[in-house]
């Protein structure tokens, strides 16, 4: 069904039909709301040019126009149904697809609904600063799409934890609320949503690296067999491509400014002439990409391998693997670090589905390394960024223990703490990041530190005055 | 290299594609659609849009449809007929309307059955 914009939810699961349903996510709205105001983009803004989702469907489903953020529509849309659906891998393989929770699931998809929706919310909250020193109005008009989409996934976990979860549901739908991202007290679940993003360059990072986890978690819950997560998660992946366009285009042009920088002056070190040099940008590199590869949980996961046999979690691109979709028969290698020293040992497949996910989630990132050395190539300049190995400063699964260099050899933790500034953001790039960090609010202005788009959001031109301030 | 489009693609041309794509890096040939591997940010939006799983992550390809993986990145780089020139990077694929030729490969492929 299309999505009803005439109620104060926007939905597109028929609400009006479900009272208490509606009642129930109507009174959790404005503890939303209060949430945005406190939680979300620290500046003031009038409007901000925003895609808000019209439809699920085939035939284009975004609208944009200027919006005031706290009137932006955040609703629950879910894709189409098919109601043919079936359960493509697990011990209910073929069979259909299911509406309802499952009594003896109930726990577990619960579990990962929270998980996933704690995300969600966490990363405005990291990012409530950065419109303070946005390069330009255009990525400030960026950032804050991200952010609005990030709300609306909140919405869309939401809205699964009410409909069905009953009162466990909405308890947990209220914590999401009352976590937050770095607090002592109360952090969010996972590591990387409790780490700091203080400049953009973190931003672009982040968004390149963290929200690229979220497309494969997305993807994977994708497939789950409960037809109502796989819905909303198949909706959810679309806003999530933004995001992406958002991290891999923002690293290309900081890349792209370090190379003219570094051309235009002759020189590695481009500090003092306001660019950030490579070396520090493959700091940044090895630290988000490590703290991403944490989210996938541990290489051996007996949880995983539950949750697949179940049919509440699939692999990357389940229905196209050319495999029995049940895999108590198969293998599967993975790394490990044995006697000191790096090596590979065979487990059953459904006890390395992390790995496996994993390791879709490597290639992913391997073509933005090449993608970003393609400009470093055209410029005529011989560094090349690279990805660390997979061991590298990890705190989840396998390696945890370990200290791994990037270039995959295990080290002592003197070793290890001796080159750390060398591998990792110092405080001195850190500091160095930050204090390029200027606004630049004037339309078709630039901060000097970065390039500016090859073109403008939704066929804009970049000078176009993208975000109104009061 | 990121997503591709394949053989399935070929004479299919629905565009549902080219609707999702955040960075416009799907161009319209005669016959069949091709994404910029320079441009694609590996997002993956397009894959689940096509109503004929045409499209592909490059390491996902079957091996009957892993000729297309060149021959995307060849729309770009080789004189196609009709023009004076590569396309090169055009910037974006609605940006630059129907380009109306194929690659040499595309041009002597029947549709799929």
């Amino acid at each position: 069904m299309s999505i009803d914009y005439s109620e104060k939810i926007p939905n597109n699961v028929d609400l009006a039909g479900d009272r208490k349903l509606q009642r129930a996510l109507e009174s959790w709205q404005p503890n939303f709301l209060t949430w945005w105001k406190t939680m979300g983009p620290a500046i003031p803004t009038e409007d901000v040019y925003l895609r808000t989702a019209v439809d699920v469907g085939r035939e284009g489903w975004a609208h944009f126009d200027h919006v005031a953020m706290e009137e932006y529509r955040w609703g629950v849309f879910l894709a189409e149904r098919n109601s043919d659906r079936r359960i493509a891998f697990g011990e209910q393989k073929g069979e259909p697809a299911w509406q309802q929770v499952p009594g003896e699931y109930r726990a577990d998809l619960q579990r990962l609904i929270v998980i996933q929706g704690d995300t969600e919310p966490a990363s405005v909250e990291q990012q409530r600063r950065l419109g303070e020193t946005a390069p330009s109005l255009y990525d400030l008009r960026n950032l804050f799409q991200v952010n609005v989409e990030e709300g609306r996934h909140l919405w869309a976990m939401v809205y699964l934890l009410h409909a069905y979860f009953g009162r466990n549901g909405r308890e947990e739908a209220e914590a999401l609320l009352h976590r937050n991202s770095g607090d002592l007290d109360s952090p969010r679940i996972l590591g990387a949503f409790n780490e700091e993003t203080p400049d953009w360059l973190s931003f672009f990072m982040f968004t390149y690296f963290t929200d690229r986890d979220g497309k494969y978690q997305l993807g994977t819950l994708k497939e789950s067999a409960f037809d109502p997560l796989s819905r909303t998660c198949e909706f959810m992946l679309k806003e999530e491509a933004h995001h992406m366009f958002v991290g891999t285009t923002g690293v290309d042009r900081v890349v792209q400014r370090a190379a003219e920088l570094m051309r235009e002056h002759d020189t590695e070190d481009i500090a003092p002439h306001g660019g950030i040099p490579l070396d520090v940008i493959q700091k940044y590199v090895n630290f988000h990409y490590s703290v991403s590869l944490d989210l996938f949980g541990s290489e051996q996961s007996t949880n995983a391998a539950n949750y697949f046999t179940a049919g509440l979690k699939g692999r990357w691109q389940e229905e196209r693997r050319k495999d029995d979709h049940v895999l108590t028969e198969d293998a599967a290698d993975i790394d490990v670090v044995k006697d000191g020293q790096l090596a590979t040992e065979q487990v059953p497949a459904l006890m390395a589905l992390n790995h496996d996910l994993r390791t879709e989630y490597v290639a992913d990132c391997r073509g933005g390394m090449k993608r970003w050395n393609r400009i470093l190539e055209q410029n005529g300049i011989d560094f090349r960024l690279f990805l660390p190995h997979v061991g590298f400063n990890r705190d989840v699964g396998l390696f945890g223990p370990h200290h791994i260099t990037p270039k995959g050899d295990v080290v002592s933790s003197e070793v290890w703490e001796a080159n750390r500034g060398r591998w990792l953001p110092t405080e001195a790039d850190k500091t160095h990041v930050r204090s390029l960090m200027r606004p630049v609010y004037e339309p078709g202005k630039i901060a000097g530190w970065i390039a500016p788009p090859s073109k403008g959001i939704n066929e804009k031109p970049f000078e176009y005055e993208y975000v109104h301030f009061p | 290299m990121p997503y591709v489009i394949a053989g399935p693609c070929i004479d299919v041309m629905d565009r549902s594609c080219m609707d999702e794509c955040p960075v416009d890096c799907i161009y319209e040939g005669a016959r069949k659609l091709y994404i910029s591997p320079v441009e694609c940010i590996d997002c993956g939006a397009c894959e689940p849009a096509c109503p004929v799983e045409a499209i592909s992550q490059d390491r996902a390809l079957e091996p009957d449809q892993e000729l297309h993986l060149a021959d995307n990145e060849a729309f770009f780089t080789t004189v196609l007929p009709g023009r004076d020139e590569p396309l090169g990077d055009p910037g974006g694929g609605s940006a630059l309307g129907p380009v109306g030729a194929d690659t040499e490969l595309v041009s002597r492929l029947d549709a799929p059955a």
